[in-house]
């Protein structure tokens, strides 16, 4: 099949005219999802973007990413060496990743960031800066193994990033004083629906293949992004605000 | 308070009209650095600033600090006459009841970095959507910078693309239509902590919204 046949704006008015209708983020991720593998993409990511002199983490609203990329991005510090946030900060218009520069010499870490998501299967990303009110900027981030974008598909995927990040916006924006501050990653979500089930933190260790002290940081990081005091009132609290459900 | 200034009414806002276009050269000629537009004696202005164009003042102290300009879809506008690709996809949206939205800008001074309450650049976006729909205007177009379009999201307003983004002398501009009922005017003046009319009309002024037969 030949790429040049593809109608990108077709396809980009289509997701933005369905846009409208989703009601629930586990919604958006899937239909989003398909419409990007048309374009190469194995996933994508709406996530403020991370403040590097506040050294603070990013906040995920729209959490796409293949393979839970962005819980090991999350508990590895991945932003404070990600030369794509380097771009995003001090970019206005999209860019590719291989537009963000680093040297491998001098940054090792940046290096690390750049290998693991290839790992990941996420070689080449295309991301979105969004400025918002207050000086707040806002990142969507789409990424896969393609080799090469169309012109007429980087449009596209534009306009897309730009709607999608205000839908993102209105479905968690709902009933919350700062969204920002609440939307758990994957890995924390699987966790506490684990524990919503009645495991222990030793049993999810052992379910997930993963070490009990990630378990109890995922826990840790979960309360403190829904204010809650202790594990119960955590899981009550994600499946109030329906980010995991029993 | 926002005047609504109008063909019939204009000449009662002769000095605030000229002040307004002194404004607009500060801000898109040397500020935006916007190339092609006509200036004279330190005022912009360019070919759609003629009897069709309706213009929202704001108005502190006898003097101009913030404004915007409303052109009929019906006549030529920016978007028909000189970005036609920026709505390669459905066209360019042309009815009696859908104006084009242009120049909104707030003098450097009362722009504020973060909102306030009662601030110049809120009383001009409620000014304007009330005048839409006091004129039973259903929506209108807008040609902006791409990276600009995230802030109409806390403002409630309900966005459709005309096209794809292009990038015209550096800037990613993109089109887009705008629907506008009475809650996308409570959500603005929400966000904005306005609770009231911001309008002032003088003189007799014609409805806006006129059929061409």
């Amino acid at each position: 099949m030949s790429a040049k046949l593809v109608d990108y704006s077709k396809l980009a008015f289509n997701l933005i005219d369905e846009l409208e209708r989703f009601r629930t983020p586990g919604e958006m991720i899937g239909r989003m999802s398909s419409a990007l593998s048309q374009f190469g993409f194995s996933g994508f990511l709406i996530s403020t973007t991370p403040d590097l002199r506040a050294a603070s983490q990013r906040q995920t609203f729209f959490d796409g990413w293949p393979n839970n990329f962005n819980d090991h991005y999350i508990e590895n510090d991945f932003y404070k060496d990600d030369p794509v946030v380097a771009m995003c900060l001090r970019a206005a218009d999209p860019f590719e990743w291989s537009e963000a520069p680093y040297d491998p010499k001098t940054s090792p870490r940046s290096k690390t960031v750049m290998d693991t998501a290839a790992e990941f299967g996420l070689k080449n990303r295309y991301a979105v800066p969004i400025y918002r009110e207050r000086g707040f900027v806002d990142t969507v981030t789409m990424g896969g193994d393609y080799t090469e974008l169309d012109p007429r598909a980087k449009r596209s995927i534009h306009l897309i990033a730009l709607y999608a990040h205000s839908k993102a916006l209105a479905l968690i924006g709902a009933g919350h004083a700062n969204p920002y501050r609440c939307i758990l990653s994957n890995g924390e979500r699987e966790v506490l629906a684990w524990t919503a089930a009645g495991k222990t933190s030793w049993e999810i260790s052992v379910i997930l293949g993963v070490s009990e002290a990630a378990i109890a940081k995922r826990i840790k990081m979960a309360s403190r992004k829904l204010g809650s005091v202790n594990k119960t009132q955590t899981v009550v609290e994600a499946i109030r605000t329906k980010q995991i459900s029993v | 308070m926002i005047h609504i200034v109008t063909a019939e009414n204009r000449k009662l806002y002769e000095q605030e009209l000229l002040e307004h276009h002194r404004i607009r050269y500060n801000i898109y000629v040397r500020e935006n650095k916007w190339k092609n537009l006509k200036v004279e004696d330190g005022r912009e202005s360019d070919q759609f600033d003629n009897d069709d164009a309706i213009y929202i003042l704001a108005i502190e102290d006898g003097h101009v600090v913030g404004g915007s300009r409303f052109v009929p879809t019906i006549k030529p506008h920016l978007l028909s006459e000189i970005f036609p690709s920026l709505a390669d996809v459905t066209g360019v949206p042309r009815s009696p009841d859908i104006f084009e939205w242009t120049r909104l800008f707030a003098v450097v001074e009362k722009r504020d970095r973060i909102t306030q309450a009662g601030s110049v650049t809120g009383k001009v976006l409620c000014g304007g959507l009330e005048f839409l729909l006091g004129e039973e205007a259903t929506g209108f177009t807008l040609v902006t910078e791409a990276y600009w379009l995230a802030r109409t999201h806390s403002w409630g307003w309900k966005l459709s693309p005309l096209g794809m983004p292009a990038l015209i002398e550096g800037e990613w501009l993109v089109a887009s239509y705008v629907a506008v009922d009475f809650e996308t005017l409570q959500a603005t003046r929400h966000h904005y902590g306005i609770e009231e009319s911001v309008i002032v009309r003088n003189g007799i002024t014609r409805p806006a919204i006129r059929y061409v037969a």
